[in-house]
């Protein structure tokens, strides 16, 4: 019995399927691992060169890698429908698997030029300085985790639209991140301004903001990426 | 490789119902599935796949439910829709990408297919037209070495030599064990291949025969003149009369898909 006959017999989770998958969909995000390290690099570059006149341009380059990740699912959008991804002889967790390390492993290893050439290449203090600034701003770990959850459920959003969208795939999964972004946003407001006005300092009021903005973007990603699972593994054509 | 539908219902959304009830055993072979567009050939055909799950009943491919879309079934069977979007730029690719998932795929009988088309396996798909790129699909389809083979209009937009070479193929890729359902509205295409008959009108099954049994018990006759007395069911064609009568003496004739299909739509008691 050949190695291929004894994996499409048996119905257990396997590797060697999961891996089978990621060839899959190879074609799909090749240009993704073509374009994302050459993007990256290009940011830092760009980051290089601002960071000299407008520093807060400089910063915003920065953020602009995360709507980079936000929007990587689009790329699952290449093939008009998912009729033959659906009819793979592989297990849904199998196919939720390898879906899944690519939007939360691959896409952010693959954006990782950026950090790497700002950090290692660039000889300029204020770089340096603008990194270690965002690092700073962003390093107590509540923060760390709500600026991760609002990336990912913003991405997770996407891959939500993309995989359960049936027309215009990549359009609606664009839809999805910019409105999750913008709930988020909305959160924010709301819970801000109506604790601004119930009184208090303002560090206490900012606190609690970011500790109810924190959960609230854990359970949305949570929640994203449980609906892709399920889309990805039952989704009916 | 056998089908087993059980009472199996589906629709999209409340008020349309796709398939009512279906009931009925594939065996190995080649079918051919006929029915008015909208009588839910193509859900059949997804529910086989276990590309849609039945509201109710269920689908056994082989005593396994297909709506589980487990590796051990899935492995075994391919749909074919029309203008399928592969995930692969050419042939070549797509071997690579998902020719791995079937273990019974063969690439000298995809190279023979292919060779028999005069499609080369490097061409990207964008490049070919609709028709070579139905052969394409075609070709690969029959190499996959799958038992249950669910072609949805395989014929589309192939000329008159490929249509030829096509039935070639099929004859020589399709194993006895294997199953094969033909959606097609162009019967004519695939003719002499045919083992057997399905029927959908408005989502029920009305007919499931093998062309042998419906011809031990109907004849096709024509006629110019006056139909036969015993005729159950007529039509008048380019001047014609065709004829079902029954077949009490042994008469020898040819199926004719078109005047069975007519027959059973009107009375599905005529066999």
């Amino acid at each position: 019995m050949k190695s291929s006959e004894i994996l499409a017999s048996t119905d257990r989770t396997s590797w060697s399927r999961i891996w089978m998958v990621l060839k899959y969909l190879w074609p799909s995000i090749k240009p993704m691992v073509i374009i994302y390290p050459l993007l990256s690099i290009m940011f830092a570059m760009l980051m290089n060169s601002a960071v000299n006149h407008h520093s807060s341009l400089a910063l915003q380059l920065m953020s602009l890698l995360s709507y980079v990740v936000m929007f990587s699912p689009c790329f699952f959008s290449r093939q008009p429908n998912n009729e033959v991804f659906y009819s793979l002889p592989a297990l849904g967790y199998e196919k939720v698997s390898a879906i899944f390390l690519v939007v939360l492993v691959v896409v952010p290893v693959l954006l990782l030029p950026t950090k790497i050439y700002g950090l290692f290449f660039v000889d300029d203090s204020r770089v340096l300085d603008l990194y270690s600034q965002a690092l700073h701003a962003s390093m107590t770990p509540r923060d760390i985790i709500m600026g991760l959850a609002v990336l990912f459920a913003c991405e997770g959003a996407a891959l939500w639209a993309v995989f359960a969208a049936k027309t215009h795939r990549a359009l609606k999964a664009c839809g999805a991140a910019l409105g999750m972004m913008l709930a988020y946003m909305l959160c924010c407001f709301v819970i801000g301004f109506f604790t601004a006005i119930s009184g208090g300092d303002v560090a206490e009021v900012s606190g609690l903001c970011n500790r109810i903005v924190s959960v609230l973007a854990c359970v949305a990603t949570i929640f994203v990426f449980y609906k892709s699972a399920k889309v990805i593994s039952r989704k009916q054509v | 490789m056998q089908i087993e539908l059980k009472g199996l219902s589906f629709s999209y959304g409340k008020k349309s119902p796709a398939l009512t009830d279906v009931s009925a055993t594939v065996n190995p072979g080649i079918h051919l599935l006929l029915g008015a567009n909208g009588a839910g050939k193509t859900t059949l055909l997804h529910l086989i796949a276990g590309l849609l799950f039945a509201s109710e009943g269920k689908c056994l491919i082989d005593g396994g439910p297909a709506s589980y879309r487990l590796p051990s079934v899935l492995s075994k069977v391919f749909y074919l829709g029309v203008n399928t979007n592969w995930p692969a730029v050419n042939i070549k690719e797509l071997v690579k990408v998902h020719g791995q998932f079937y273990p019974n795929f063969s690439a000298d009988v995809l190279a023979a297919n292919l060779a028999e088309f005069g499609i080369d396996p490097a061409m990207k798909f964008s490049a070919m037209s609709m028709g070579m790129r139905q052969k394409a699909s075609v070709a690969y389809a029959l190499a996959l070495g799958v038992r249950i083979l669910l072609l949805d209009e395989p014929a589309t937009g192939l000329d008159i030599e490929s249509k030829q070479a096509l039935q070639r193929m099929m004859a020589r890729c399709v194993d006895a064990d294997a199953t094969v359902i033909v959606s097609t509205h162009n019967f004519t295409d695939l003719l002499p291949l045919y083992d057997s008959l399905l029927v959908l009108d408005k989502g029920k099954l009305l007919l499931n025969a093998p062309v042998d049994s419906i011809l031990e018990r109907l004849a096709f006759v024509t006629t110019t003149g006056v139909a036969p007395a015993e005729a159950l069911f007529t039509i008048r064609r380019f001047g014609s009369l065709h004829s079902i009568i029954p077949n009490t003496g042994n008469i020898e004739s040819a199926i004719d898909y078109e005047l069975i299909y007519l027959a059973i739509k009107q009375n599905n008691e005529i066999l």
